[in-house]
């Protein structure tokens, strides 16, 4: 069922209004919402009142907030936490439920549409209310132009699945529908009809045309997100293009740290297993002449990548997450695409199909072997 | 001198590498180019490791297991098959020669099929030259 909600100016407050609401019909039992102080950051909000610095709209992600809904979730057990996710947190949900690190009937989801956020740093530096009403300007045309001096994640910028509702995929329980509108009009709501009907919306018949803006912007975005991957994989290729690519990596592993779908607590690259001793260290520098300190650089990037590219939702933390400005994500998503058309696989489209990785079928890739 | 390519060889405990054991005790003569690491099963092959051999120096890789429905554990070489694809899929994309991983069925009965494996890739591999992977580079 889908409702008009007429935000009379205030698209926060109507949200935040819905929020509440759901709070205290004890629907949710708190809210995974980012708060806006100084700053900004995520919050598990129990207290109402404190709801009243939920900010929805707010033009940042200073995590994948699907990360902290495995943190809260993972064993069960919570009631129902409700989460506000941009399109690409709801991917990394829908993946991390299937990788059994978010526990589903713990999560009431409200997802909406996004036309993109900024670097935590640019915001922090410029945290002023204009950058927020600026993009919500934006939604009705569906053109989003960063504001002035800044820019958009670079993830952000060749987004495609902008939306948190797609044909035949996943649907959170509410969705707010902002492009083709004024959110300082009206939203659009998209629920089960008890929930929306429980809030006191009623189905509306007339509803205003999004579709067009919808396919114009995912046409004009798709276009950049070729040229784009076409790009990165020209400069990344082979060998030497890999070590040019990684050339002023310096090992931090935030890329992996900040990655939704790098849950793994035993990784590899947290564990001693390719740590040498100082004679094999020493034997290995006399073979090859010299050996480079730290070593196995291209060998995290490569592992990362077979292990996580099949469900990459190309939410492009890494990339904000280095420290040296390297565009892991523009990689890891060219790459990622690839490999999930082997499968016809789209990350965080659907909670039914099995991730990759995660199944075999005996009638493929017969030619392999 | 010749080039002498240098395969490092992941075979499944219960079939390639019984089948490379008959190549021996049968005296099957097969190129000494490959070394052999042997697996309870391709399907605990993580690719870190082939990853790793061709970065440390390896100029080909052949994984071994058995003949897809014949799995020791029912499954794992499916689950390898699906790995290996991925992996190939990777280096493809990034231009890093995938071909230079071989994915292959050998049963503990097929020692002739394991010798003349080893020896076409040698062949194949003298022919492509050695591993750009190996060279590290500063």
């Amino acid at each position: 069922m889908k409702s008009v909600v007429r935000t009379q100016g205030d698209p926060s407050g109507a949200v935040v209004g819905i929020l509440k609401s759901l709070l205290n019909e004890g629907v949710v039992k708190a809210w995974l919402v980012p708060v806006s102080g100084s700053s900004v950051a995520y919050a598990l909000v129990r207290d109402e009142g404190l709801l009243e610095k939920a900010s929805p709209f707010v033009p940042v992600m200073p995590i994948n907030i699907a990360r902290a809904l495995s943190v809260v979730t993972k064993k069960g057990g919570a009631g129902k936490i409700g989460a506000l996710l941009r399109p690409c947190e709801q991917r990394a949900f829908v993946e991390l439920v299937k990788f059994h690190q978010i526990d589903r009937d713990s999560v009431f989801v409200v997802g909406m549409d996004c036309l993109g956020t900024y670097e935590l740093k640019d915001y922090a530096s410029s945290a002023n209310p204009a950058l927020e009403e600026a993009i919500l300007r934006q939604f009705k045309a569906g053109e989003a132009v960063p504001h002035q001096g800044l820019h958009f994640r670079k993830a952000c910028e060749i987004c495609v699945h902008f939306t948190p509702t797609t044909d035949g995929g996943y649907a959170p329980e509410l969705a707010l529908g902002l492009l083709g509108l004024d959110p300082y009009e009206a939203i659009v709501l998209e629920g089960e009809p008890d929930l929306l009907k429980g809030l006191g919306f009623e189905e509306d018949e007339e509803l205003p045309s999004r579709l067009e803006v919808i396919s114009s912007l995912r046409e004009r975005r798709a276009a950049k997100r070729k040229e784009v991957f076409a790009e990165t994989l020209e400069k990344a290729r082979g060998i030497e293009g890999l070590h040019s690519y990684f050339s002023t990596c310096i090992r931090c592993h935030n890329c992996m740290v900040n990655c939704p779908i790098c849950y793994c607590p035993d990784c590899v690259f947290r564990t001693e297993t390719f740590e040498r001793t100082a004679s094999q260290y020493l034997a290995w520098a006399e073979r090859k002449g010299a050996v480079p300190m730290l070593p196995d650089l291209i060998l995290f990037h490569l592992t990362r990548m077979n292990h996580m590219a099949t469900s990459c939702v190309a939410c492009g933390m890494c990339t904000s997450a280095c420290p040296v400005g390297i565009d892991v994500g523009a990689l890891f998503a060219a790459v990622g695409e690839k490999v999930q058309a082997l499968f016809n696989y789209v990350p965080g489209y659907s909670l039914e199909e099995l991730p990759p990785v995660a199944e075999f079928k005996e009638d493929e890739f017969v030619d392999l072997g | 001198m010749e080039f002498e390519p240098r395969i490092v060889g992941f075979l499944c405990n219960w079939c390639a590498y019984s089948g490379a054991d008959l190549a021996g005790t049968s005296r099957i003569q097969y190129p000494p180019n490959i070394r052999v690491i042997r697996l309870m099963c391709t399907g605990a092959l993580d690719p870190i490791y082939v990853l790793r051999a061709f970065l440390e120096g390896a100029d080909g890789i052949l994984i071994a297991g058995c003949h897809p429905g014949d799995c020791h554990y029912l499954n794992g070489n499916y689950k390898a098959r699906r790995r290996i694809a991925i992996l190939k899929e990777i280096l493809k994309e990034l231009g890093l020669e995938e071909d230079r991983v071989w994915l292959r069925w050998i049963s503990a009965s097929e020692g002739q099929r394991f010798a003349d494996t080893v020896k076409e890739m040698v062949e194949y591999l003298k022919a492509k030259g050695p591993s750009p992977l190996k060279n590290p580079i500063f």
